[in-house]
């Protein structure tokens, strides 16, 4: 896949080492002429030729950027969106591009309006999400350059970074060098960082507009801004958050601006810090923070140090570190060199499932980075501070955080699948398959929590694991809903070294289409897959029925007591053949949120239970006060029931094996008993 | 289990641990696994309050025992590690404090004993040793170390059970200190006392047990007779000798025998000392009067033999998951092993004591069993030492034997008067050992007068005791209160004495709730065990039936308990669980409120429904039976006793 991308004639390696350069310097130069290059950026084909267009962590800032659908709410004397809105509005209102930048969907528009959005934040104090949106365009010099034929801009950069960084170029590769540019930059501010996030703001916003207008005199403003580029942490941080309205309307409230973290003004000193029920934290082998779920990881570095020195006591013994329990909590510790992550909980999960949520995590990271670009990275400089990196995608961590808490899939490791007729579905894979093109890897056809269809080549199969770090990308931000979105993304599990690209698109309410393409040029190519598909769908009326489904899954797609079954108040079956699974809708008594929570705890205790590794269970009959429960596994598939807490056992037993009855019969529509290949369609 | 592989490349190839027990992994080559038990890392207790300064900072730590010699600086590291991770666990946990850390190779294990006083062990895990074959063809010996074979909750029993032993024998830590005015030198040299012997044959393979881990007092279970009996017993001495005591030395109406202790071999009879310290104290009488291990040792005979029959078929879980119906498993094949002869009594005590084992009720003579001398010389011995050499055994600071049927000695011992205070008074225990097994306890305070003439004349204190004891005949006691137990024309026989007569009783009593915890066990394919909370009542019926058929305890067996144990401490609001495990056995933890039963049906053919007829059968049996009503009786809460006999559902 990495190879597709490799023509790349990269003229600039910006990342360097911080130590060597100047570093604001470097990083605002950095962003300028990044920013200027895209703004400049004449038509998404000739982005796309470009293969190291996408910095992660622009993804999913730039599916905001150009997912105006999201923004009629947001105040119009936001000169971003004023900005941003006329391309979008101009054009056929559902497509927008995600990656404005290369892929400039309108381009002559686009760029023009980018120009005047950032003269226009210069001036504007309610900048922030602006600049998060152009620095977060900003970043890749090199596609922008050549492109551009903007001169001085690139050889500025270039003069940098080979100065800089003759090392990193040699192991840099194509796709990598955006990113780390990125990274590079914003670690500078990272590192100097000042709290102000005003300040910080302003100096990283002037250099784009600068840039955009004329190199050279933005080169002289630069000096100027320098302190100031170099203090913008905070707005580091917020410009490469996704913003989605309601976080829009926090930005200009607050000065964090930017997506806001629940909880992210915590004082780490306070016992409401303390008591949340689920910590995680993500640091570096060196100790530096990299993520931390509440509050400002930046502040609690003095934990990470602990955490980080408690972790090599152990490794200087040749051990490692694994769990600490203390009452109620269990301090979880993933060591994925060069990454540390811990999970503090007192959620009562279990070890391994805690350590299985660290690795959701580090997965989320991985699909951000690479685990080749990550280790990279950190071979070069071990305290590097990633945060810069994946900046911008800590919503995608909090999310997966809460997904984990609510959604069984994971600790199943198992998909859910939309409760639908075979008929249906089959149908609408059928007309995915046939409007397949050539650099088409994946189709998928989801709603944000449940799989519609998924089309695949035949010798490629999807990883559940993939899959939901896909899910949690949707419902992680709901930009996606109003645009045409083109992001690159690494699914660890199909191929941890290199990108692929996702094109994502809503093609109704709650309906979701996902093309994953080896490919980066072919966002148009997808585009037109989607068109093909919707024209398709529409045309047998299959849309509409298909919303209806999706309409009905997001409540549950069935009832409990649809099964006909007395008593029965919820179930899990996963089939471990088809690694997917079903539940019907929580209906009473689980509609109060700790109910919820509680049967979901009772379901993960019990899975934990029966698969513990040196003693796992065939059988598990759990009951209490609240509900008399049965566990049953074996190799075709796993069964949770919970019942009434009065309920018999000799009646548990019946109950479970009629459920059992009525699931094989409605299997083929409650899972996707067999999921198509594209070669079926040659 | 992890695994670590010695050679570099084969992490790749290690078994991929999430989700899939049946998942592929490497081909284990047939060689026998190389198997390495858990053993002891390290054991210390330090407090971080001694010694603040970096000179001084040796000062905290007050014990170190390990298999190996380190340097101070070494065990320093050691302390400043478990330190490091009680501080950093006390940021998000301020009110509960680690308890334990589990890493790869190793487990710490904490507990705060007192207040800054920390007993800390660390664990080497056993392990495994295996020669896979990687996807490149080549061999390697891949390591795992065996983390889930031991369980947390037995290590946190185990290091109460410690702390607790010390404490009845030397007090609080603290209260060492203060009496010498911070010097911490005489508690140093205590803990190493106490702990030296004993702390580096902890058996961390066997104690896996859920016997170990609820930690509970064996009771002997008195029929109404017996329970009148012993009764009767401890107030006339107490009225004899509070009553001398207050008259003659003080007007203190308080008898002086503050407390007493009523045994037999080692099951608790009858006590008024506080819950808290009840366990500590009996365990320390048990001790002291030589009965220690009596069935515990016993127990641990059995489990070697099922060792060596473990390591013959390994019984491996999870590997393969039988695909069939869970409900109706291999009817056709009934289990054709043969019900044992006889019920598996206890079998008799081994202990090197004088006491005789029970062999019949009738053969029970009680009197000068072993008598070394008949006219009431004194001499003094050592009491019979515990044949187990795996636990401490403080010795009392003055012994003496009364030879008519029974010695006296006389022991310090600490515990408390008041209900949830942490403080605990020295007190002198007044052992007096029957012949029969029986054995009477009284404490008194140490601070007391009367404790002073004790003091001074120890011997002629106890053979007053003795000649009392022996003289209690029959007229002392009021008419046999009833002669409807099967016992009653024995019970008002007037030859014996009060004691003899009792001692009788008790042995019927406890041959009786044997023989019926034998007819339970009769069904060897069932264990089970009970315990009550309230009064820390345990009865067991877990050990294999050694060569006479019936399921052995596999130690994934005992595991699996402590997995239903762990499941009732977490989830206060669950009352059963009933799990089948891959090689079919069922594995069962009922709750009712304070009282819990565990059990295992090897039953393979049975359903769920026919394994809850079984419990229902067992608790219905348990719960109804009048003769173990009393289960665990102990006169200070009659509630108890009330507590165990309605019937359940």
């Amino acid at each position: 896949m990495s190879s597709s991308g490799g023509s790349s004639s990269s003229p600039g390696h910006h990342a360097g080492s911080p130590s060597q350069l100047a570093a604001p310097v470097a990083s605002a130069l950095a962003s300028a002429s990044s920013s200027a290059a895209s703004s400049t950026f004449p038509s998404p084909i000739q982005s796309a030729t470009s293969p190291r267009l996408m910095p992660s962590k622009s993804r999913p800032t730039t599916a905001l950027v150009f997912g105006q659908q999201s923004q009629p709410h947001a105040p119009e004397s936001l000169p971003g969106d004023e900005f941003m809105l006329p391309s979008s509005r101009e054009q056929s209102s559902k497509t927008h591009l995600i990656h404005p930048v290369r892929h400039a969907p309108r381009p002559r528009q686009g760029v023009n309006a980018v120009g005047l959005g950032l003269d226009q934040d210069t001036t504007s104090e309610t900048s922030e999400d602006v600049d998060g949106r152009l620095t977060d365009t900003e970043g890749d010099p090199r596609e922008g350059t050549p492109v551009l034929g903007r001169p001085t801009v690139v050889d500025e950069n270039t003069a940098h970074s080979s100065t800089a960084l003759e090392s990193l170029k040699e192991i840099e590769e194509h796709d990598h060098e955006g990113r780390l540019n990125r990274g590079m930059e914003s670690r500078h501010h990272a590192g100097e960082q000042d709290q102000s996030s005003e300040a910080g703001s302003t100096g990283s916003l002037d250099p784009h507009s600068e840039a955009t207008l004329d190199p050279a005199l933005f080169r002289d403003k630069l000096k100027i801004l320098e302190p100031k580029a170099a203090t913008s942490r905070p707005s580091s941080r917020l410009r490469r958050t996704v913003s989605n309205k309601s976080y829009d309307s926090d930005d200009i409230s607050n000065n964090h601006g930017g997506y806001q973290k629940h909880y992210g003004d915590e004082d780490h000193t306070t016992g409401a810090w303390t008591a949340h029920r689920k910590h995680f934290f993500i640091l570096s082998s060196a100790g530096k923070p990299i993520y931390a779920r509440y509050g400002d990881e930046s502040r609690i570095s003095s934990y990470m140090g602990v955490i980080q020195a408690l972790i090599s006591f152990f490794a200087d013994n040749e051990d490692s570190l694994r769990c600490i329990n203390a009452g109620q909590h269990k301090f979880v510790f993933l060591i994925k060199s060069p990454l540390y992550l811990v999970a503090v909980s007192r959620t009562g999960e279990s070890e391994t499932q805690l350590r299985d949520q660290l690795g959701y995590l580090y997965s989320q990271i991985i699909s951000v980075l690479t685990h080749a670009q990550m280790t990279r990275i950190f071979e070069q400089r071990n305290n590097f501070d990633l945060r810069g990196l994946i900046g911008g995608t800590e919503i995608f961590l909090d999310s997966l955080g809460k997904l984990m808490n609510s959604y069984p899939g994971f600790m199943l490791s198992a998909i859910q699948c939309l409760t639908m007729p075979k008929e249906l579905r089959d149908k609408v894979g059928g007309v995915l398959g046939r409007a397949k093109c050539k650099s088409l890897l994946y189709a998928i056809l989801l709603t944000p929590t449940q799989l519609i269809t998924l089309l695949r080549p035949r010798t490629h199969s999807l990883h559940p694991s993939d899959l939901h770090l896909i899910f949690n990308l949707l419902s992680g931000s709901t930009t996606f809903e109003s645009s045409e979105s083109w992001t690159p993304i690494c699914l660890p599990k199909f191929n941890n070294k290199s990108f692929l690209h996702a094109y994502i698109c809503y093609i109704a309410k709650n309906v979701c289409m996902l093309l994953i393409s080896p490919d980066k040029d072919s966002f148009f190519e997808m585009s037109q897959v989607k068109q093909t598909v919707v024209e398709g769908l529409e045309a047998s009326g299959m849309l509409s029925s298909l919303e209806d489904y999706a309409a009905a899954g997001t409540r549950g797609g069935f009832n409990a007591s649809d099964t006909g079954i007395p008593g029965l108040r919820h179930f899990l079956y996963k089939s471990r053949t088809h690694v997917q699974f079903t539940m019907p809708e929580l209906t009473d008594p689980y509609t109060s949120l700790s109910a919820k929570k509680r049967l979901l705890r009772q379901y993960k205790h019990m899975n934990e239970r029966m698969h513990r590794k040196s003693r796992p269970l065939k059988l598990l009959f759990h009951s209490s006060e609240h509900e008399t429960m049965l566990g049953w596994v074996t190799s075709a598939f796993e069964l949770y029931v919970a019942f009434g807490p009065l309920v018999s056992k000799s009646a548990v037993v019946l109950m479970s094996n009629k459920l059992l009855k009525w699931i094989r019969k409605q299997e083929d529509s409650l899972l996707i008993l067999n999921s198509p290949s594209f070669e079926k369609f040659k | 289990m992890y695994s670590s592989s010695s050679a570099a490349s084969a992490s790749a190839s290690s078994p991929n641990p999430a989700n899939a027990p049946a998942a592929a992994s490497p081909s284990s080559s047939n060689a026998g696994p190389a198997v390495t038990p858990p053993t002891l890392g390290y054991f210390c207790v330090y407090n971080p309050d001694f010694g603040p300064t970096d000179e001084t900072q040796h000062e905290q730590l007050l014990y170190y025992v390990a298999r190996k010699t380190v340097s101070i600086d070494a065990k320093m590291r050691n302390i400043g590690l478990a330190q490091g991770l009680v501080n950093f666990a006390r940021i998000f946990s301020p009110n509960a404090p680690c308890d334990n850390v589990h890493s790869q190779k190793n487990r710490l294990v904490f507990l705060e004993a007192e207040p800054g006083y920390w007993l800390h062990m660390s664990i080497e895990l056993g392990t495994t040793k295996r020669t896979v074959k990687g996807a490149d063809g080549k061999h390697r010996t891949i390591t795992e170390y065996l983390d889930h074979e031991v369980h947390d909750t037995v290590l946190a029993a185990l290091l109460k059970q410690a702390y607790g032993m010390f404490r009845v024998a030397h007090g609080t830590m603290d209260g060492i200190v203060q009496a010498h005015e911070g010097n911490t030198r005489p508690l140093q040299r205590l803990l190493e006392e106490f702990f030296e012997p004993w702390v580096l044959g902890w058996d961390f393979e066997r104690s896996m047990t859920l016997e170990v881990a609820l930690d509970g007092i064996s009771y002997l279970p008195l029929s109404r007779t017996g329970y009148l009996g012993v009764d009767r017993l401890v107030k006339s001495v107490r009225e004899k000798f509070g009553r001398d005591a207050s008259e003659s030395e003080d007007k203190d109406k308080a008898s002086m025998l503050t407390h007493y202790m009523v045994t037999f071999e080692d099951l608790l009879v009858s006590t008024d000392i506080r819950d808290e310290d009840m366990k500590a104290v009996w365990k320390q009488v048990v001790n002291l009067t030589g009965y220690e291990g009596a069935s515990a040792m016993a127990a641990w005979e059995r489990k070697e033999e099922e060792e060596a029959k473990k390591r013959k078929s390994t019984f491996k879980f999870g590997k393969s998951w039988s695909n069939s119906s869970i409900f109706g498993f291999y009817r056709s094949n009934p289990s054709t092993t043969t019900p044992p002869s006889t019920p598996p009594f206890r079998p008799i005590s081994r202990v090197s004591s004088p006491a005789p084992s029970i062999r019949s009720v009738d053969g029970v003579t009680t009197t000068n069993n072993h008598s070394t001398n008949n006219g009431g010389t004194l001499s003094t011995l050592s009491l019979g030492a515990p044949a187990s050499g795996s636990s401490p055994r403080p010795s009392g600071d003055s012994e003496v034997i009364l030879t008519t049927g029974g010695k006296a000695s006389v022991n310090p011992l600490w515990f408390g008067e008041f209900i949830a205070s942490e403080d605990v008074d020295e007190h002198f225990g007044i052992l007096y050992k029957h012949g029969s097994g029986l054995n009477l306890s009284f404490f008194v305070p140490v601070h007391s007068a009367e404790a002073q003439r004790l003091l001074d004349e120890p011997e002629q204190f106890s053979r007053e005791l003795e000649e009392f004891l022996s003289q209690l005949l029959e007229d002392h006691l009021p008419a046999p209160l009833e002669s409807t137990g099967p016992d009653g024309p024995n019970f008002v026989a007037p030859s014996r004495s009060v004691l003899e007569e009792v001692s009788r009783q008790v042995i019927k009593d406890a041959i009786t709730a044997r023989t019926l915890g034998g007819s339970l066990a009769n069904d060897k394919e069932i264990r089970f065990l009970y315990f009550n909370k309230m009064n820390l009542a345990i009865k067991a019926q877990l050990g294999s039936t050694t060569g006479k058929g019936g399921i052995n305890m596999s130690s994934d067996m005992a595991l699996s308990l402590l997995d239903i144990k762990q499941d009732f401490d977490r989830m206060p609001d669950a009352n059963e669980v009933t799990a089948r495990s891959p090689s079919n056995h069922w594995i069962v933890g009922k709750r009712f409120d304070d009282r819990e039963v565990y059990m295992i049906v090897s039953r393979k053919d049975s359903t769920l429904v026919e394994v809850e007829d079984e419990v229902r059968k067992l608790t219905s049996l348990y719960f109804n039976i009048n003769n173990l009503s009393s289960f665990g009786s102990h006169s200070a809460s009659p509630s108890t006793v009330a507590g165990t006999t309605p019937s359940l559902p």
